[in-house]
């Protein structure tokens, strides 16, 4: 099964809504063994910013959820990943 | 010719047998026919000559004679052919006078003798057809072997061999059937010769003797004649039987063809189902117990149908297994696919009870002396010689109490306890629940004899019961056999030895002491002999693996166990050991059963794996990767061309969030294609399943040693990130299950124990009213025997809590986790919203003083005193908790929470602190308000209108919600002016910290006319906003750090924000008053600043200095009411959360706390309405105090009265 960054989408069920997210960005860390998904609403917060959510995934433990980032080596992780991105977008 | 079609024609086995039969007969009978009719000659010529001149009446006569005669011979037709063909011309000659019928049945004669006559030619050349017989079975034999194919050994083998043996037994009937020949012309020689004498002319004396000698060597011939025939059955038979079991073996190999396998392995499947214990349990877990349990005979044909369908099926599932699990053994195929314990069943015997006869009568004459009742159980017992089966679903667990039986069944055995109980059925009901090893109390029930009570009743000490106790000399242990400790309900000590070939444990000294001393009891005395043994090589060493002193003893590996490298990268080893991880660890060992081995003399010494040793063998030649990264590293980063353009236009700023917004839902095949492409490197893919495969293929007792000690600081030493999830996994599993299976038990003994508990209360009220002083007695007898049994379920309750307990909490480390999942409540019903009371001393002290005399009363092992104290306990429990429904849904409101049964807690993350933040995107916090403004273009009048419209609607739908909140509290209603309030002037707060900023930057761009003074208070003013906003925003993040601590509740939490943002509020307030005035005179001297807005704004706040906080404080009690804000809130984010407002304000606003309230309940609604509370213990419990606190208000009316 093809995986299409482009036009891949995530449907979230919120307050009893679906809410389509667009998918920004997918890497992998074979240290945690888990794979990461950056998406977005395009919604904008409070303060005017676009959200963008990036959470975790387990290929292996049968779940099929997204779960939160809390470790702070895999906080530092993803905040590498997007710098990088950054970097390369405007270079 | 008729013969020669009887000869051509292929004969059964049945067909022959009567043809030969028949031709034995007409053989010898055509034989003599022939002699007789030569010899009879002669005298017929006279006979037929004498005819003619008999009168009418002599003939008749004549023929009545001979008819009589013939007819009336043992031998029947055989010696009397002469007389049958006299017989025949007489008849004759009779049909020629044309005289009338007589008594004698003429033509039913005269068909017989025709038939007689045609099966004696028919069957007249024995030999000829003997081996046309013969030539057939050999014809038949060599078609099938062309028909057999020569590629398998096997069968070959065994079609050879019954050919061998066909070829053998035809040559014996050939010979049988030569000898059989010869016997004949024996019998006819001898026939001939007596004939021949008796022609002679003799005398009577003679002819009599002539007549003996032929008859005692016609007997011998007989029987020589009989052993032939006989003889010849038995090779047909043979034949008949090797020819079945080539079809078999054809069949056979026909199956195992299909089956895919050798004829071998299918032999060896259908050997081992032969067996009928193991058929019959595997029948039994396919449903059809009840079939099997019907003699064959009495089965019905869809009964006989349904055990031959499932035996077929049952082969080939054997047969497929073995293909996927290769070199599984039958046996082991069986267990695997039915859970059956097969060296049990094969090994297991049924148990013979026999009482002899005159121990049984001895039983009944000493009944008559022993009282009423236990003389009645006794007379009226049958004793069976029947052996008892074993049930065919019997496994090697310990009889565990399974909660089958429901009250009125149990009540219904129970009867009205002074006549005898229905139950055998119940007494054996009792029995089971006494698990093995406990050593508290014995398995039947026994009084304690005393001098003076002993003379009440006669017992006779004739025969009874007698064990051994063996006693090694040399290390001073006590033995004994298996029957020993099922008698007495002792507990075996490490493996078994042998003793004079019998099977034998190790004992406890305790339970030889309590077995010593009563043995001399009333009810059920018996005899104890104490036998010395050497400590021969046959006594193996026992290790003591469920010692409960040192449970870790044997941690060797042996040779078998070593290991070359346990890549461990701890560097000291692991000394914490949880403290509660010994005992339970060691209860847990106690009740795992022991299945007895066959060959115990070659007993291997066992010890226990270590965790590194186990995860070793987990991991070993898998390249899991880094253990102790530092730094994990990301690889294939794919981007979206979309973000990547967004990126570069450098237009948009992103608050990055590391939570999940809320419940994902329909997205697995975004995970297939994303698990499918991301960590798809063959060698990744390979580790992890193959990790996954060893993990379930780890023995039970690897999976105990990664439960209890594969965790805290262990789990943290070993950082083993990447298996962890899965090793987690499957060990909650392992522990869950186990704690199922407790729970059952923990019910199951509730149950007896409240039906117990009634029975002692009908017990006690016979006792009460009951004059009869030998019925007294059994009564309190048999009210003494329930309360043990009561406070053996009572001790089984308390010991499987605390084992699932600790099960379910683990060790220290578990603790802490514990202390985390109470304090946020998770675990409670209504979740967060139940309520902390504050702690009660007296409640305290009341709980302590029933818990402590609890434990003294099972020290001194008095039931009575256990089982009020337990009572006692639980009600203090039960009573003082309490759930009620409110708008939070049901939810704890007592001092205690009673839980019967161990409960998991929930060790989820607590979503309220990332709900709280999150969604009102708190983590760009610092990010500052006025540069979101600044993105935005700002337009006064729009911004105005556009708030306006948006908290009217907001406020539309508050009304509709505010009316429901009315219904359901009083409190709410009282603010629904305050939220309006406050929202609109939150509205106007918005515009105008949004105005204001513009208005400075504008301002500034502008040539700010005006004076200094003005210029300086506004900066200072803007200057002190911004301190002021830095140090609200450092309070919100404080209040947020201690609440995602545990430190302050959720509503603490609440309530400090509410603070915090009154009295920011508050200053803005004063910022704003203090500015009016000089706006004021600004606007009227600017027209060109369209200030209007900005000026209602302030004028609004100054107007209402108190509507926001306000606001605030309702939204904070209104949080507390969460549930029925859900409309309001969801609405209230999206107005809010898209306005270009100052975040800080959004947050503090009442409309953010509602939000926030939103954010809480619709979370929560979910698992409130999930979250239950009670169970059935707890049901029961309620129960039973309430029928005890009416039985009491009765007994107080009865006094009153």
């Amino acid at each position: 099964m093809d995986f299409d960054i482009d036009n891949e989408k995530i449907i979230i069920e919120k307050d009893g809504k679906k809410v389509e997210y667009k998918i920004l960005f997918t890497f992998d860390s074979e240290d945690t063994m888990k794979s990461y998904v950056g998406y977005t609403d395009d919604s904008i917060g409070s303060n005017g910013r676009k959200n963008i959510f990036v959470s975790s995934y387990s290929p292996f433990d049968g779940k099929e959820a997204l779960e939160s980032i809390t470790d702070e080596r895999e906080l530092a992780m993803v905040n590498e990943v997007l710098e990088q991105i950054d970097r390369e977008s405007n270079s | 010719m008729k013969s020669d079609n009887i000869i051509n024609k292929k004969l059964s086995e049945q067909e022959l047998g009567s043809l030969e039969e028949k031709r034995d007969m007409a053989f010898h009978n055509a034989r003599d026919m022939i002699i007789t009719e030569l010899n009879s000659k002669n005298n017929n010529r006279d006979f037929e000559d004498n005819l003619s001149n008999l009168s009418d009446e002599e003939l008749n006569s004549r023929i009545q004679e001979l008819w009589n005669f013939v007819a009336h011979q043992e031998n029947g037709m055989e010696e009397n052919d002469d007389l049958i063909n006299q017989l025949d011309n007489l008849l004759s000659e009779r049909k020629r006078r044309n005289l009338s019928n007589t008594d004698v049945d003429v033509m039913k004669l005269k068909d017989e003798l025709n038939e007689i006559k045609k099966v004696r030619k028919q069957l007249n050349s024995s030999p000829i057809e003997n081996d046309e017989i013969i030539n057939e079975v050999k014809e038949k034999l060599n078609d099938l072997e062309k028909k057999i194919s020569t590629d398998f050994d096997g069968f070959n083998d065994e079609i050879n061999k019954i050919e061998i043996e066909i070829s053998n037994i035809e040559k014996s009937l050939k010979s049988s059937l030569e000898r059989y020949a010869l016997l004949y012309e024996e019998s006819r020689k001898l026939y001939e010769a007596r004939a021949k004498r008796k022609s002679d002319v003799l005398s009577q004396d003679e002819l009599s003797k002539i007549d003996i000698e032929y008859e005692k060597e016609r007997k011998k011939l007989k029987e020589d004649i009989k052993k032939v025939k006989d003889k010849i059955e038995n090779c047909k038979n043979q034949v008949a039987s090797l020819k079945r079991k080539q079809s078999k073996i054809k069949r056979d190999y026909f199956n195992a063809n299909a089956l895919g396998l050798s004829y071998d392995e299918y032999k060896e499947i259908t050997s081992t189902l032969s067996k009928k214990r193991i058929m019959n349990a595997i029948l039994a877990r396919k449903n059809l117990a009840d079939i099997v349990d019907i003699p064959y005979k009495e089965r019905t044909n869809e009964q006989k149908r349904q055990i031959k369908e499932a035996k077929n099926s049952i082969t080939k599932e054997i047969a497929e297994q073995q293909k996927k699990e290769k070199s599984t053994s039958v046996l082991d195929a069986i267990e695997v696919l039915y859970n059956l314990d097969t060296k049990m069943l094969l090994s297991k015997k049924p148990r013979n009870v026999k009482v002899k006869d005159n121990s049984l009568d001895m039983l009944r004459q000493n009944s008559d002396s022993l009282p009423s009742r236990v003389n009645k159980g006794v007379v009226d017992k049958k004793l069976t010689k029947t052996p008892l089966r074993a049930p065919a679903d019997m496994d090697n667990t310990q009889l565990r109490w399974a909660p089958g039986y429901t009250e009125e069944q149990i009540l219904s055995a129970i009867g009205d306890g002074i006549d005898e109980p229905k139950g055998q059925e119940y007494e054996q009901w009792l029995k089971e629940t006494v698990p093995l090893g406990d050593t508290s109390k014995p398995g039947i029930p026994y009084k304690e004899i005393s001098p003076s009570k002993k003379d009440e009743f006669n017992t006779t000490r004739g025969l009874v019961e007698k064990y051994t106790i063996f006693i090694d000399n040399d290390s001073g242990d006590y033995f004994a056999r298996k029957n020993t400790f099922n008698r007495f309900n002792a507990k075996e000590i490490g493996n078994p030895v042998t003793i004079n070939g019998a099977l034998c444990y190790r004992i406890s000294k305790a339970d030889v002491d309590r077995i010593s001393k009563n043995k001399d009891n009333d009810i059920s005395p018996y005899n104890i002999e104490m036998k010395s043994v050497k400590n021969t090589k046959k006594m193996t060493p026992v290790s003591d693996v469920i010692s409960k002193d040192n449970p870790l003893k044997d941690t060797t590996p042996t040779n078998d166990q070593k290991i070359d490298s346990i890549p461990s990268k701890t560097t000291t080893p692991i000394k914490e050991q949880g403290t509660d991880k010994k005992s339970s660890k060691t209860d847990l060992e106690k009740n795992k059963p022991i299945k007895p081995r066959p060959n115990i003399e070659h007993e291997k010494k066992h010890s226990r794996p270590h965790v590194e040793e186990i995860i070793y063998k987990l991991t070993k030649d898998l390249d899991i990767g880094k253990k102790d990264a530092k730094r994990y590293l990301a690889s294939n980063i794919k981007v979206s061309k979309n973000f990547r353009d967004e990126l570069h236009s450098g237009n948009y700023l992103y608050n990055v969030v590391h939570f999940v917004p809320a419940s994902i839902k329909a997205i697995g095949s975004f995970f297939t294609k994303l698990g499918g492409k991301l960590l798809t490197t063959p060698d990744v893919k390979n580790t992890m399943e193959t990790f996954k495969a060893r993990l379930d293929q780890l023995t039970e007792e690897e999976l105990s040693v990664l439960f209890y000690e594969y965790r805290g600081s262990q789990l943290k030493t070993d950082m083993n990130v990447q298996i962890n999830a899965l090793i987690q996994a499957k060990l909650r599993d392992y522990g869950i299950k186990k704690v199922q299976i407790l729970n059952s038990e923990i019910e199951g003994n509730y149950k007896k124990l409240f039906t117990l508990l009634k029975e002692v209360d009908i017990l006690e009220n016979k006792i009460a009213n009951n004059n009869n002083s030998k019925q007294v007695i059994v009564l309190k007898n048999r009210r003494k025997q329930l309360i043990d049994f009561a406070a053996q379920a009572i001790n089984i309750i308390e010991k499987n809590r605390v084992e699932a307990n600790n099960l379910l909490s683990g060790g220290i480390h578990g603790l802490d986790e514990d202390f985390k999942a109470v304090s946020t409540k998770l675990s409670y019903v209504g979740k967060r919203f139940a309520k902390i009371d504050n702690f009660d001393n007296n409640l305290q002290a009341a709980l302590a003083k029933e818990g402590k005399a609890l434990r003294n009363a099972q020290d001194n092992k008095d039931s009575e005193a256990i089982v009020d104290h337990f009572v006692t306990l639980e009600a203090l429990y039960s009573g003082n908790t309490e759930i009620s429904n409110s708008i939070f849904g049901n939810r704890s409101t007592g001092k205690k929470y009673y839980s019967p049964l161990a409960e998991e807690f929930d060790y989820r993350d607590d979503p309220f602190v990332r709900d709280l933040f999150t969604t009102i995107a708190v983590t760009s916090a610092t990010v500052s308000a006025i540069n979101a403004v600044r993105v935005h273009q700002i337009e006064e009048d729009r911004i105005l209108q556009r708030q306006n419209d948006e908290a009217n609607r907001v406020n539309a739908n508050n009304d509709a919600t505010m009316d429901y909140v009315h219904q359901v509290g009083n409190d709410i209603s009282g603010r629904r002016g305050t939220f309006v309030e406050g929202q609109k002037a939150q509205s106007y707060q918005d515009v105008l910290n949004g105005a204001n900023v513009s208005e400075r930057g504008a301002m500034d761009q502008t040539n700010w006319r005006f004076g200094a003074q003005y210029h300086a208070i506004d900066s200072a003013n803007h200057t002190f906003y911004n301190s002021n906003f830095d140090s609200v925003n450092a309070s919100i993040n404080d209040v947020a750090s201690r609440y995602a601590n545990g430190t302050i509740s959720s509503s603490q939490a609440l309530q400090e924000l509410a603070n915090i943002s009154s009295s920011s509020q508050s200053t803005l307030t004063q910022i704003v008053s203090s500015n009016l005035d000089i706006l004021k005179s600004y606007a009227a001297s600017h027209p060109q600043f369209d200030l209007h807005g900005v000026q209602e704004a302030m004028q609004y706040i100054a107007n209402h200095p108190t509507a926001i906080s306000d606001a605030n404080q309702a939204a904070v009690d209104v949080t507390n009411l969460a549930q029925g804000l859900t409309t309001l809130s969801s609405e209230h984010v999206q107005a809010l959360s898209s306005l270009p407002s100052d975040m800080l304000t959004t947050l503090l606003s009442s409309a953010g706390a509602v939000a926030l309230a939103n954010k809480v309940s619709s979370t929560m609604s979910s698992n409130m309405k999930n979250g239950k509370y009670g169970n059935e213990v707890t049901y029961m419990m309620k129960e039973f105090l309430s029928n005890q606190e009416e039985q009491e208000e009765k007994e107080e009316n009865k006094h009153t009265r």
